[in-house]
């Protein structure tokens, strides 16, 4: 699981560099190089599932590329079932954590302020269950995301897509609704 | 005249700002007690749950107490202090232990005396 994380990362750095040369390129005069700071809300509504957190990272708004860091929380206990025999099972209440590094492109139509993005991230997700010291599972899991990014004024950013978080955990579908709003600080 | 009526306003004014409770000059001693009460799920396969509340993680086997209920209850414990309830249900040809564990934390009143906050958890079984 961790060599397919790498692997992928390896990869999209690599496409987000392309998109990033093509889009004007370390060598060039016309587009600008200035990084603002960026912060953003992120909730990620899964099948009986729920994650709220915050990203904090740079973006160049000229190169429509952004680098980040985020980190999630479920705010509240889940109950899961964790079989101890071959009629016994454990209802645990789980606590959840994502932590991790990501990247962003998006592409806007000529002066329009609603586009298209593509994210990725690669998370350390970890856990704990009340009340028991049986260990929550834990490890690296990749997020991708995909959808529509609505520029409503200079400094303003809604996004709303799909994200897919395969996590190993129990879930009817690893399908997620992502929505976020963010904000540039120039 | 009107200064009478504005002294009276300020008086009833000032009852209501004043503080709600009276301190004592000392704050009554331990020990704290919380009201921890369980939401749990009574039906035709469960209709009395067997309950065990431990001092601590499971795994410490430090039990408090145990009881069978009929329904959603409330105990009596020691604040401050970690808590690990199961309970044990049927479903089926399962036999399901629901687990939580809770810390029953205290709070300062308006006074800065210490008092226990009551606390609820759930236990309910998984849809």
């Amino acid at each position: 699981m961790f060599i397919k994380s790498k692997i992928f990362v390896i990869l999209l750095f690599g496409l987000l560099y392309n998109c990033w040369s093509q889009s004007g390129g370390p060598e060039s005069n016309t587009v600008s190089n200035k990084w603002d700071f960026q912060a953003g809300l992120n909730n990620y509504f899964l099948a009986q599932d729920y994650l709220l957190g915050a990203s904090l990272g740079a973006i160049n708004s000229n190169r429509n590329l952004s680098f980040f860091t985020e980190f999630e929380i479920r705010p509240f206990k889940k109950k899961v079932l964790d079989r101890q025999g071959a009629n016994l099972y454990y209802q645990l209440s789980e606590l959840r954590y994502y932590l991790g590094l990501g990247a962003e492109y998006s592409l806007y139509p000529k002066d329009g302020n609603i586009g298209v993005f593509v994210q990725s991230s690669l998370l350390y997700t970890w856990g704990e269950y009340s009340g028991t010291e049986i260990s929550a599972p834990k490890g690296s899991v990749i997020l991708p995301k995909v959808g529509v990014v609505w520029q409503f004024n200079s400094q303003g950013l809604l996004k709303a897509g799909v994200a897919f978080l395969d996590d190993h955990i129990e879930r009817e579908s690893q399908l997620s609704l992502f929505i976020q709003i963010s904000g540039i600080i120039n | 005249m009107m200064k009478l009526k504005f002294i009276a306003c300020l008086l009833v004014l000032l009852t209501f700002i004043s503080c709600d409770e009276e301190c004592d000059d000392f704050c009554p001693g331990g020990p704290y007690f919380s009201d921890l009460y369980l939401f749990l799920t009574i039906n035709n396969e469960n209709p009395e749950v067997d309950i065990v509340i431990f001092n601590g993680r499971l795994e410490r086997g430090d039990t408090v107490l145990t009881e069978t209920v009929t329904g959603s209850t409330t105990f009596e414990l020691v604040a401050d202090r970690y808590y690990s309830v199961t309970a044990r249900y049927k479903q089926g040809n399962k036999e399901i232990v629901a687990i939580n564990g809770k810390e029953l934390k205290m709070e300062e009143n308006d006074c800065g005396c210490k008092r226990a906050k009551n606390y609820t958890m759930n236990l309910v079984l998984k849809d």
